[in-house]
């Protein structure tokens, strides 16, 4: 065992009175070993003095007589009815409560404000072949949305825009007004005037120019509410050359 | 093993026994059970205040806040148990509160007591040591962290146990123990270098008990 080693159990043991028959190794270290016996001299001697520097801290103080006056005229003065009692009582936890309700409401409408842009990720709907396939021919030649919209003029801008749709986005249609709808674009099995029809919509960017709809051209609320709510279109790079599309 | 505390000769006198139905009393309502409750734990209370302020007025404030606390709890407090460690702890924990709010601590009521308790009988440059080493020792006890300020006060002034000291300080005795050892390491550094003489009959000093 080394002397620090020794040197630090002693001290330990000395300390706070530990020192026992167990400790005889250490306590013939000690007899043969005058740095360790400084050492420990020395913290003996510190103890010593700094018992004296916390006695110095109080010696001779008392408290003053007025200090049980003061106390008792506090305590009188502050000791509600055990009404008054029950009451603030029962203010602090009302106003705790309000404190709990402001605080879960305002996490509520954060998880709220949130849970819009939250996309649940599930299995997609397997393909609908009674739905109308949409034209896959623009797949073919990428066009960059920003150069789409940088070159088309006021008279062949899109109407609408629609963006990539999440894959278990759905469009609900109101139920045609007047005329019917083109024929062509229904499915066989279309529900009946009056019921909702849900479309699995799958393709991933669409342009309606002002000859598909006069009607759209304006971006009407009524066009607006026949189309799927877009996402925000990423502003995509161009191209490299041959990368797939 | 040696009791530590039985040869301490600067111990403040520390009733820690509850007399008898004093709390049971004072939950009842009786002022004068109160009254007694404070004469009989205003001394330590106002000792540990005193020791980590350094100030007597502020000490006397956290001595009244203290027990008026005491006061408004008193359903709360256990008959069955002394007081004083609770009292203890929330003693300290005001007088931190407090010290925080004013960082300042009262140096020249230090300064006089420090130079009071010097033996002046003995020889002029041992009194310029004593004060020195004092000096020295009341600056380190201030900028101890306050856990550790807490655990010399406890185990060297008021001579608690190690168990007592840990309960009030609600800790274990391990974590005191560490706290004290700690405390003494900080101290020993700012100790002047030529004070670390040499002390001798340390060897002699330390006896092993017999079994």
């Amino acid at each position: 065992m080394s002397c620090r080693r020794v040197c630090r159990e002693l001290l330990w043991l000395a300390r706070f009175g530990e020192l026992g028959p167990d400790s005889q190794p250490h306590l013939d270290h000690l007899a043969g070993c005058r740095g360790c016996r400084d050492e420990v001299g020395f913290d003996r001697e510190m103890v010593r003095q700094l018992r004296v520097a916390l006695a110095a801290r109080v010696e001779g103080l008392q408290p003053s007589p007025s200090a049980w006056e003061g106390i008792l005229r506090r305590a009188q003065a502050s000791e509600p009815s055990r009404a008054a009692s029950w009451w603030q009582r029962s203010v602090g936890l009302v106003g705790r409560l309000r404190t709990a309700t402001a605080i879960a409401s305002t996490g509520l409408a954060l998880v709220l404000a949130l849970n819009m842009e939250v996309v649940t990720i599930s299995r997609p709907a397997p393909a609908d072949t009674s739905v109308s396939n949409p034209d896959l021919s623009m797949l073919e030649e990428p066009q960059p949305y920003a150069a789409t919209l940088a070159e088309a003029d006021a008279a062949t801008r899109p109407a609408v825009v629609v963006g990539r749709p999440h894959p278990e986005a759905t469009i609900v249609l109101p139920p045609p007004r007047g005329g019917s709808r083109d024929d062509a674009a229904e499915p066989a099995d279309a529900a009946p005037p009056g019921e909702l029809v849900v479309l699995d919509v799958r393709f991933t960017t669409e342009r309606s120019g002002p000859e598909a709809s006069s009607d759209a051209g304006g971006g009407t609320d009524e066009a607006a509410s026949d189309e799927p709510a877009a996402e925000p279109l990423p502003q995509p790079s161009a191209p490299e050359p041959g990368q797939p599309s | 093993m040696t009791n530590p505390n039985a040869n301490r000769p600067l111990q403040v006198p520390v009733d820690a026994r509850q007399p008898d139905d004093l709390v049971a009393r004072m939950q009842r309502g009786d002022l004068d059970a109160f009254e007694e409750f404070f004469n009989t734990f205003k001394r330590p209370v106002y000792a540990t205040a005193l020791a980590i302020t350094r100030d007597p007025f502020l000490s006397e404030e956290i001595l009244q806040d203290c027990f008026v606390k005491a006061y408004r709890v008193r359903e709360r407090l256990d008959p069955a148990r002394s007081p004083l460690p609770w009292l203890q702890r929330v003693t300290i924990n005001l007088c931190y509160s407090r010290v925080s709010r004013r960082k300042s601590l009262a140096e020249p009521i230090t300064s006089l007591i420090t130079n009071l308790v010097v033996d002046l009988a003995a020889r002029p440059d041992e009194v310029v040591e004593s004060r020195e080493v004092l000096d020295v020792l009341q600056r380190g006890i201030d900028a101890l962290p306050a856990k550790q300020q807490t655990a010399i006060i406890l185990y060297y002034l008021h001579s608690y146990s190690l168990a007592e000291a840990a309960e009030i300080a609600d800790c274990n005795v391990g974590t005191m123990k560490s706290r004290l050892h700690y405390a003494l390491k900080a101290l020993r550094v700012r100790l002047p270098v030529e004070r670390r003489l040499p002390v001798r009959g340390a060897a002699a000093a330390l006896r092993v008990p017999n079994r």
